[in-house]
């Protein structure tokens, strides 16, 4: 055997530089001084291969290295042109290396490919069978979805070849090519017939091929169950020659792959199954020499018994053959039996009771292999009855686990039993407690919604009393949790804490008090502005039904108005708002308000009185403005989850503070129907909004709803960031604030702000279609134009729309004649088609839209009016303005 | 199908190197660094199955085998059998011997071009091709009558 030891002698070595090399890199104590010696190395053989008439056995040996230089991990791209030009050699073993190297070094999407593809072409019509096989070589690692048209015709031709290994190369090169690329090489019904090839060999080659098309479409090949069986027959049977044993079992990976297909074929199919079976039993049988390769026939057998329709007799010996498995010392055979065994406890888990303790004992196995795959069995295996036992075996497993990927594994594990098979609500709480405390970083926000949701739902077969106790309990329990621990890990507090703040005031043994003081405690403790955002609506909940609130509470919260996070930021200022306002602030948080359904009044009919007294007094009708009026009307969809959706999405708020919003989120919405997420903002508006103070807003912006002031400051960032231009946050609030638009009526600034954020994700998303649907450029209108444009994605949302439309002075417009019923997502999309022009925003018959230039933005204006279709273009250059007006008047109808 | 085959040493030097997915090539280099510390973190008691880590494109699995100095690495997805590559690795290993009569590491630096040629005549594009090593050797033998495989 092989002993690889590490010097030979009398041995052809290559050149003496090669030599050299490999010893210098040996020698190099270092990565640096082996790069450096790599380095020297490709600049040896950049001068060297540059050279005139170098002999082409010289540079095979070039190319040798170049390829040893490759793999240590140093780019050599110089060379590759020397690499193709090797391949035309007519020496078929540089020929052969010219191929290797190609493949090895260059990349599907080279431009070299081009010229490799040629003489790919050219080698795959060659009379000598060799050249034919370096050449479908090369093509099935090489040739991409692009080119394979150049070639398909004659990798087809192959098929006929005489030689069968030509013949076999060509079925996996096509295989190859259907991989990248399905409807690439015809019909793949034709191939079907390579498998009647009468070399064994070739039918074998197509196997795999016919195996992911069978994956993929089952229903279309059953047809092909009786051949197989009959070839798993004849091979079983020892009809084929010698030549194809090993170790004494005829063809076994032939055998594997019949297995394979047959277990894909017959699953659910009680016909097809049947005419398995008895083939099965007789491989079974045949392969039992107590060689590595007859167990790995024997394992192929237990994979396809399980698949198919389940046969008592079958499965016995499929489980006989796991017992014996399970019990060897060989560990890939325990890895097999395990393996094996997660699939049979599927058909029958009375097979799961018999191997427990063994598979137990296998979870201390010091083969990391073995424990994940006995942890995949573990978890395949629970039911109700087991789960106890099973999840308090895997938790003490994680106590102890230290590899990141097992940890993670064995946290989702251990939390989808506890939610699928928990006996009571206290064991999955205790249960899912404890898991927190192992892997906190593991676990995911979805396992955490689920507890909350457990919590505030209850389960179905419990009475409403006991769902109420159950969530006594759990305000209980955490209490005293607090109380007992000393720290605890972030996203457990979060959970106490929502659960306090949700059901504190149901329970008896502590007061309302002791419960708001220990999550003052807590918030004073917190290290984590998540955390302190989640104590925070907590402590709101928990007070809103006191009048006064606790000045001791007000004035904690108060110390974080001036936090880093604005999210929580945003969240004191609400409290510290509403607390002024006791009624309001009970209405909004009434108790056990989570699981409320609530009505959305599409129209915002309660706002009419305010409009319409604003509008006696003189203010301007807002929808006459048309950036007012594309706020209403969009904020009525999206009012629920703006607020707290939007920031995050486009304003680039720092990602911690979008945490805190998105989680919250979540909360609100999925765990509960939320009904306080909506009732912050409505009540806000009502407090930061009275008409009256209409004359003052703009002395009082600094004041205003601090929510306001600090997305506004957020879009804007995003907005400056873009134009890389530096200013300080004071200046960029000034000049936002300083327009017609945010002055009119303190409510609707509140308004705007929610429309503004909530036009984002759909502007997204008509930029995305748009895009994704715009064919080849328009030929009319002004030449060159759209190339000049960029598509501006998700850069402009409304809010910062209308300032960057200020910042652009060049205005133009136009008109033309549209046929009357055209729509405005139609005018989109061929604005889109001709001028790379994205739609931001519809609202009515209107629309804004924008590209990028050079120059800065191409910003414009759309609105349908039956026949005539108005276009308003803002750019930076009176020039282009024009262009654009004139570009999109001739080509848009053209 | 088989996603990779490499060969490293014990030093976690790359010896043979071939990736049938288009993987870019910082990844492969970073890829091979992993398998590496996955296998030899392991013993040799222990079996000769690993589970893939996360950024190989699709779920994989490394069958390795250990010889002497060097590693042999086959990476594969959940359509092959695990045992079988282990023999398939046998057969690929027995085969170079026999080309190189007795084979030792330095033979797969300096002539990495006739391992890479054997390994073709195994797998291609990621499926097996061949097993039996005399029809793997006598497909070489044809390459060196027609071309000059230099046979010492």
């Amino acid at each position: 055997m092989a002993k690889f030891s590490k010097t030979k002698t009398g041995k052809d070595l290559g050149s003496k530089q090669f030599f050299d090399l490999i010893r210098s890199i040996g020698e190099a104590k270092s990565k640096q001084e082996e790069d450096k010696i790599i380095a020297r190395e490709i600049a040896v053989l950049k001068s060297k291969m540059g050279e005139k008439d170098v002999d082409k056995k010289q540079m095979k040996e070039y190319v040798v290295r170049l390829l040893y230089c490759e793999m240590l991990g140093s780019n050599a791209e110089f060379g590759y042109i020397f690499c193709v030009n090797l391949i035309a050699s007519s020496d078929l073993l540089q020929k052969r290396t010219g191929y290797l190297a190609v493949q090895l070094t260059i990349s599907p999407d080279c431009d070299l490919l081009y010229l490799i593809v040629s003489a790919i072409q050219k080698d795959l019509k060659s009379t000598n069978s060799l050249d034919v096989c370096c050449a479908l070589n090369a093509a099935t690692k090489l040739i991409n979805a692009e080119l394979m048209p150049c070639l398909i015709q004659d990798v087809q031709n192959c098929l006929k070849h005489q030689s069968a290994l030509v013949r076999k190369k060509a079925i996996v090169c096509i295989h190859a090519f259907w991989r990248k690329d399905e409807m690439g090489i015809g019909d793949n019904k034709q191939y079907q017939q390579v498998l009647c090839d009468k070399d064994p060999a070739v039918m074998a080659c197509t196997l795999s091929f016919l195996q992911d098309l069978c994956c993929l479409n089952p229903e279309e090949n059953k047809h092909l169950v009786s051949s197989f069986v009959s070839i798993l027959r004849q091979i079983c049977e020892h009809r084929l020659t010698k030549e194809y044993d090993y170790h004494r079992i005829p063809a076994p990976w032939i055998q594997i792959k019949l297995l394979k297909l047959l277990a894909i074929l017959c699953h659910q199919d009680v016909e097809r199954s049947k005419q398995a079976y008895i083939v099965l039993g007789e491989v079974m049988k045949r392969a039992d020499s107590g060689l590595p390769i007859g167990h790995a026939v024997i394992f192929e057998c237990v994979k396809t018994i399980t698949c198919l329709v389940p046969a008592p007799e079958l499965i016995e010996s499929a489980a006989d053959a796991i017992s014996k498995f399970l019990s060897s010392p060989n560990p890939n055979l325990k890895y097999l039996g395990i393996t094996s065994l997660s699939r049979i406890v599927l058909i029958n888990p009375i097979y799961a009771k018999e191997h427990r303790d063994v598979v137990m004992g296998c979870l201390e196995d010091h083969d990391g292999t073995i424990k994940r795959k006995t942890l995949d069995l573990l978890y395949a295996m629970t039911n109700q009855d087991s789960v106890e036992v099973i999840v308090a075996r895997l938790a003490r497993f994680l106590a102890a686990a230290h590899d990141v990927y097992l940890k993670s594994d064995l946290v989702t594990n251990i939390s989808d039993l506890a939610y699928k098979y928990y006996p009571t609500m206290e064991w999955y709480i205790q249960t899912m407690n404890n898991v927190i405390k192992l892997g906190e970083q593991f676990v995911d926000n979805q396992t955490v919604q689920g507890m909350l949701k457990m919590i505030a739902e209850g389960s179905e077969e419990l009475s409403e009393e006991e769902n109420e106790e159950f969530r006594v309990h759990a305000v209980e329990s955490y209490y005293e949790l607090l109380d007992t621990s000393d720290k605890l890990p972030e996203t457990l507090v979060q959970i106490i804490s929502w659960v306090l703040g949700e059901y504190g005031f149901m329970s008896q043994e502590y007061s309302q008090d002791d419960i708001t003081d220990k999550l003052c405690d807590l918030l004073e403790k917190s290290p984590d502005n998540d955390t302190r955002g989640y104590i925070i609506t907590a402590l709101m909940k928990l007070t809103a039904q006191v009048t006064p609130v606790p000045d001791h509470v007000l004035e904690l919260v108060a110390s974080f108005k001036s936090s880093g996070s604005l999210a929580l930021q945003q969240r004191c200022y609400e409290f510290l708002e509403l607390a002024n306002y006791g009624g309001l602030m009970s209405g909004v948080l009434p108790l056990d308000g989570c699981c409320e359904i609530l009505e959305v009044d599409q129209d915002l009919s309660f706002l009419d009185a305010v409009v319409s007294s604003a509008l006696a007094r003189g203010a301007k009708d807002y929808r006459k403005n048309y950036f007012q009026t594309l706020g209403q009307e969009e904020q009525v969809a999206t009012l629920k989850t703006a607020v707290y959706v939007n920031p995050m999405d486009k304003t680039g708020v720092t990602e911690e503070a979008a945490a805190v919003v998105v989680k919250e989120t979540e909360l609100a919405l999925n765990v509960t129907e939320s009904k306080w997420n909506k009732k912050m903002l409505e009540p806000q508006k009502e407090d930061d909004a009275p008409v009256e103070q209409q004359e003052d807003y703009e002395d009082d912006e600094e004041e205003m709803s601090p929510t306001h002031d600090a997305n506004n400051g957020l879009e804007a960032e995003d907005g400056e960031k873009k134009k890389k231009k530096k200013k300080s946050k004071q200046d960029r609030l000034a000049t936002i604030f300083d327009k017609p638009a945010g002055k009119k009526t303190v409510k609707k600034g509140t308004k705007k702000k929610k429309t503004s954020e909530a036009a984002s994700p759909q502007s997204d998303i008509h930029d995305g279609n748009g895009r994704a649907a715009s064919p080849p450029s328009a030929q009319l209108g002004v030449p060159g134009l759209k190339e000049q444009l960029v598509p501006s994605v998700g850069e402009l949302t409304m809010a910062n729309f209308e300032k960057t439309w200020k910042s652009h002075p060049a205005e133009g417009s136009g008109a033309l004649a549209i046929p009357p019923g055209i729509d405005v997502d139609t005018m989109a999309d061929r604005i889109m088609e001709v001028s790379n022009i994205v739609k931001i925003q519809t609202i009515g018959t209107q629309f804004v839209a924008a590209a990028r230039h050079n120059s800065g933005f191409v910003l414009c204006h759309f609105q349908i009016d039956s026949t005539t279709f108005s276009i308003k273009v803002r750019s930076m250059m009176p020039d282009l303005t024009a262009a654009v007006v004139q570009h999109l008047q001739s080509s848009i109808l053209g | 199908m088989i996603h990779a085959v490499m060969i490293v040493n014990n030093h976690g030097k790359a010896r043979l190197l071939k990736f049938y997915d288009k993987i870019s090539y910082d990844t492969q280099q970073q890829l091979v660094q992993e398998v590496f510390r996955t296998v030899s973190k392991r013993s040799d008691d222990v079996c000769n199955f690993a589970d893939g880590a996360k950024m190989w494109p699709n779920p994989a699995r490394y069958i390795y085998r250990h010889y002497a100095t060097l590693y042999f690495v086959f990476v594969i997805d959940d359509c092959e059998s695990e045992l079988a590559i282990l023999d398939l690795i046998q057969i690929f290993v027995e085969t170079l011997d026999r080309c190189f009569e007795d084979v030792c590491e330095l033979d797969l630096i300096f002539h990495s071009d006739r391992a890479h040629f054997i390994l073709d005549e195994i797998i291609m594009g990621g499926m097996v091709l061949e097993t039996n090593k005399d029809e793997i050797l006598r497909s070489l033998d044809g390459l060196a009558k027609k071309g000059s495989f230099d046979k010492k």
